[in-house]
């Protein structure tokens, strides 16, 4: 049987978005390679979405973005199944068959506890607000009917009832009742603290974790880990397999830590674990890591797995040498590089030359940090002289994402349905592309707009960027980014803000044969760097190497 | 050759289940080659058929009986219908004395059934060879309509997992041992059931006063439940009951069937069942989901009746095709409705059918041949375990 390679992508639930691409495209590559393909994608998922040839398992439970609660597993009846034991330990004479069973099925008599569990599960929380609750509410409650009484006291006991050191052993004394009592009755984190490689861990993760209120990162990363052990139950793995999580948070890192933990380093597969979100807006500054709260927690979570041993089997990238100084300023761990994967096969050739009227194409969600809300004002500034002459029109991809999250692109979507649909066309309004549907507008495309916030994306990568650049087509981006790096001079045009946006693709309409010609000069080079192939290939090299990783061939 | 044979069901006279049936079979071939096996009987503490049961089995060296009526917890691990809670209660069974020192009594081979009695493998000594009828694919049999692919995956892995703890494993679908073998179980092995036949002298006439024109014969395994409630939903009641169709219906399943109907004839246990199937004139088999072989299907057949059957109910009988009626019960309910009826008018039809069932369990699922493939497969077993033996003194 060939080794296994397992794209893990909690956030994957629709074709919207480069999750489904990322995890299509590498699967196909690592097959080519020789493994056996295995994608895992959140419950939602809808497995007819991927072709027949690849196994998927809509097994996980928890997204990325943790805007709600975990979703409900419905596949296992209240089983619980686990890959530490394996039936060649039991054919070995290292453990009975009922340790076997005991590893694969949850007891009935657990099967019921968890389903009552489940309906309890909110005290957990509730039960945590009410101690937080009484500790600050505590002294005010007491401190009325006291208050006559403390006036009396000596100032000494006063001093001491007020103490910082009082209030340190109250929140220790609660928080360990809460830990034993109510954490041994909920949920995943019941589980953990019942086993004896797992407590010592969780329970330092809690009382790191609990302070700056991230209790329910801790939940999310143990149901993450659940999920995990039932994916693995299922397939079998071994340490000649690779996982690769191509959008990676922190608290995922934290369930595999544990994971590996309980596998053991001789037996755990590889993982490759890519942060891809960035850090700073704007410059890289040490400072900030403990002023705001994001990133105060990120590099929290960091610390927690650094002080609990690092494993020799996770290994960290990103996919930009910028956002990779960024996570090792921030984690104090090495990170790699890794191209950019996706399916440039898909993307045809077309007709030679331009077309006329010019096809100025935006790619990618209507998002407020891509700057979709700057495209009516574009099209009022060209309408003129641009859109009424014939010589441009508009293709725009306007598939909504988390509408409450961006409310300019929701106002902008408006405006731009008023206009005519033959020079302002907008796809993807009733959902996601399939990919199929996206590559055509990429390869329609004559120029392509990423008026993106330059802040948001000064390290971070464009998977838009990457396929029109591929395509040879000439790009619109913003200035002190990682796209502006990667864009050689005259194959498109670089914008400091709206008006210089509005300008450049003016100049770019306006002198559009030579900016297509520099563009398509860089196409090939582009394609090598950037395919799922390297990126496999890249992640089975560093896997080759022994020690620390060394920062790999990095994007020019 | 000292046999200890694990009979999981009760104390069911053979045609009581068709497991129970694979299981007799499996003790007249031990009773035709000299051999008498120990057996340790678990029940579900029903005790009325338990001088039937001993006086048929009088043969045999010993019958050791362990009633789950004695252990709560343990009824209630086999009362729940799941892969998991079955492996479970073997598990929780070998905790239980008695069963321990049966199972541990020197052998030179131990017979288990089913791949949820694998835990009982935990009590057996190292030195006997060991054979396990996994009949099907078990853990399906557990699956209902609805289970998530993840769950068919899970229970899949661990049944072949454990299939690796056995000298050899026999199989009566042939498909289902290639399957097997194809997932790394080399010790697979498919044996062909033997299924009584009329005698061959004996009349394939039906009596010309049929008693029911329709039989079904099943224990209350889910999937018979199933099937013949939906039968009845589907067929029967919309298309067969006005056309005054007798359906009879014989074993457990009538426990869980809520059928009130005039038409329909519910019959817990006969003393003959071969009578039964005399005075009917068609076999009907209406299962939407199993694995393995129907042995229902297969014994019907051996009695030269007329089967119609849904694709689940003719699962495994290769070349099968002319000797009985396949129909998608599902997509055309009411096409099977007519064929029945048609079926039903026609005499020479329901003959020519039941004189090929018969030619075909005859020439596919003979006694001679099942004799054969058992003897090589202890023989095979018996070496496995020796060479087993050897390895582990070596290490």
């Amino acid at each position: 049987m060939p080794p296994r390679f397992f794209v893990v992508c909690n956030n994957l639930k629709d074709q919207q978005g480069h999750y489904f691409e990322t995890s299509v495209s590498v699967a196909k590559a690592a097959r080519k390679a020789g493994f056996r393909p295995i994608v895992a994608t959140h419950v939602d998922c809808r497995p007819d979405l991927f072709p027949d040839w690849l196994d998927i398992y809509p097994i996980l439970c928890t997204d990325h973005w943790m805007h709600e609660g975990p979703a409900r597993d419905r596949d296992f009846e209240g089983l619980l199944p686990t890959p530490y034991l394996e039936i060649g330990e039991v054919n070995a004479g290292r453990a009975s068959i009922s340790d076997y069973i005991e590893a694969r099925f949850a007891s009935e008599q657990r099967y019921k506890c968890r389903k009552c569990r489940r309906s309890l599960a909110f005290l957990g929380p509730w039960f945590l607000y009410c101690c937080r609750r009484m500790l600050s509410f505590l002294p005010r409650f007491l401190r009325r009917p006291l208050r006559g009484l403390l006036d009396q006291v000596a100032p000494t006991a006063k001093r001491f009832l007020k103490s910082p050191t009082v209030k340190r052993w109250v929140t220790r004394i609660v928080g360990r009742l809460w830990r034993r009592t109510v954490c041994t009755c909920t949920g995943p984190l019941s589980r953990s603290l019942q086993h004896p490689i797992e407590r010592p861990y969780v329970d330092k993760a809690m009382r790191t974790l609990m302070p700056e209120k991230l209790d329910r990162e801790l939940e999310s990363a143990l149901t993450f880990k659940r999920d995990l052990e039932r994916l693995f139950s299922i397939t079998g793995v071994s340490s000649e397999d690779h996982v690769l999580m191509g959008t990676a948070h922190e608290r995922e890192l934290l369930a595999i830590q544990l994971f590996v933990k309980r596998m053991g380093e001789g037996r755990a597969p590889l993982f490759h674990l890519e942060f891809r979100h960035p850090l700073f807006r704007g410059e890289v500054d040490e400072a900030q890591i403990q002023k705001l709260k994001p990133l105060r927690h990120k590099r929290l979570l960091f610390d927690l797995y650094r002080s609990q041993t690092p494993s020799r089997r996770i290994r960290f990238y990103t996919d930009t040498a910028e956002l990779a100084e960024e996570y090792s300023l921030l984690s104090r761990f090495p990170f790699d590089v890794l191209p950019i994967p996706f399916r440039a096969h898909l993307i045809d050739d077309g007709e030679d030359g331009p077309q006329r009227p010019l096809r100025i194409v935006y790619l990618g969600d209507a998002r407020d940090e891509k700057g979709f809300h700057w495209l009516p004002r574009l099209i009022d500034e060209l309408m003129q002289e641009y859109v009424s002459s014939g010589r441009v029109r508009f293709i725009l991809q306007a598939t909504e994402s988390v509408p409450e999250y961006n409310p300019r692109s929701v106002r902008a979507l408006e405006r731009l349905k008023e206009y005519d649909s033959s020079t302002v066309t907008l796809e993807g309004v009733d959902g996601p592309l399939s990919p199929e549907e996206y590559y055509e507008l990429v390869a329609e495309a004559d120029i392509v707009l990423l008026p993106y916030d330059k802040l948001r994306y000064r390290s971070a990568s464009s998977g838009t960027f990457t396929e029109a650049f591929a395509a040879g087509k000439p790009c619109v981006v913003p200035c002190n980014t990682w796209m502006s790096s990667m864009l050689p001079p005259g194959a498109g045009e670089v914008f400091t803000d709206e008006s210089s946006f509005i300008q450049n693709v003016k100049r770019l309409v306006d002198n559009y044969e030579r900016y297509r010609r520099t563009a398509g000069r860089y196409s090939a080079q582009w394609l090598a760097k950037h395919s799922p192939e390297a990126l496999v290939s890249c992640l089975l090299t560093a896997s080759e190497r022994h020690g620390e990783c060394e920062p790999a061939a990095r994007s020019a | 050759m000292k046999i200890t044979y694990y009979y999981p069901f009760g104390y069911f006279y053979p045609v009581r289940s068709g497991s129970a049936m694979v299981a007799a079979h499996h003790l007249r071939y031990f009773k035709s080659r000299g051999m008498k096996p120990r057996i340790v009987v678990l029940t579900n503490g029903e005790s009325s058929s338990r001088a039937e049961f001993e006086r048929y089995y009088h043969w045999v060296e010993d019958i050791h009986v362990v009633s789950l009526r004695r252990y709560g917890e343990l009824y209630k691990d086999f009362s729940r219908w799941s892969f998991g809670t079955f492996l479970r209660g073997h598990h929780n069974l070998t905790k239980v004395r008695e069963f321990r020192k049966s199972l541990r009594q020197p052998a030179d081979l131990v017979f288990l059934n089913y791949a949820f009695s694998s835990p009982l493998l935990d009590l057996v000594r190292p030195e006997p060879a060991r054979v396990l009828e996994a009949v099907d694919i078990i853990s399906r049999q557990f699956l209902m309509k609805g289970s998530g692919r993840a769950l068919l995956e899970h229970h899949l892995r661990t049944e072949f997992d454990l299939y690796s703890l056995y000298d050899s494993v026999v199989m009566i679908n042939t498909e289902e041992a290639e399957f097997a073998r194809h997932c790394g179980v080399e010790n697979a092995t498919y044996v062909p059931r033997a299924v009584e036949t009329i005698a061959p002298d004996g009349g394939l006439e039906e009596d010309a006063d049929a008693e029911s024109d329709l039989l079904f014969v099943g224990s209350d395994h889910p999937p018979n439940v199933e099937g013949a409630k939906w039968f009845y939903e589907h067929i029967y009641a919309p298309y067969l009951r006005a056309h005054g169709v007798r359906w009879t219906i014989v074993g457990s399943v009538c426990n869980s069937l809520p059928i009130r109907d005039s038409g329909v004839k519910c019959v817990r246990y006969v003393e003959d069942l071969w009578e039964l199937y005399r005075r009917t004139k068609i076999t009907v088999i209406p299962l939407l989901q199993g694995a393995g072989i129907s042995i229902k299907t297969l014994e019907a057949m051996g009695q030269g009746k007329p089967i119609v059957t849904s694709p689940c109910g003719r699962r495994g009988l290769h070349g099968s095709e002319d000797a009985l009626i396949g129909l998608d019960f599902e997509e055309n309910p009411r096409a099977v409705a007519e064929r029945i009826l048609e079926l039903c008018r026609s005499p020479e039809q329901r003959a020519s059918y039941g004189r090929r069932a018969l030619e075909y369990v005859r020439t596919h699922f003979g006694v001679e041949a099942y004799g054969q493939r058992m003897d090589s497969v202890l023989a095979e077993a018996t070496e496995r375990a020796r060479r087993r033996q050897v390895a582990g003194k070596v290490a």
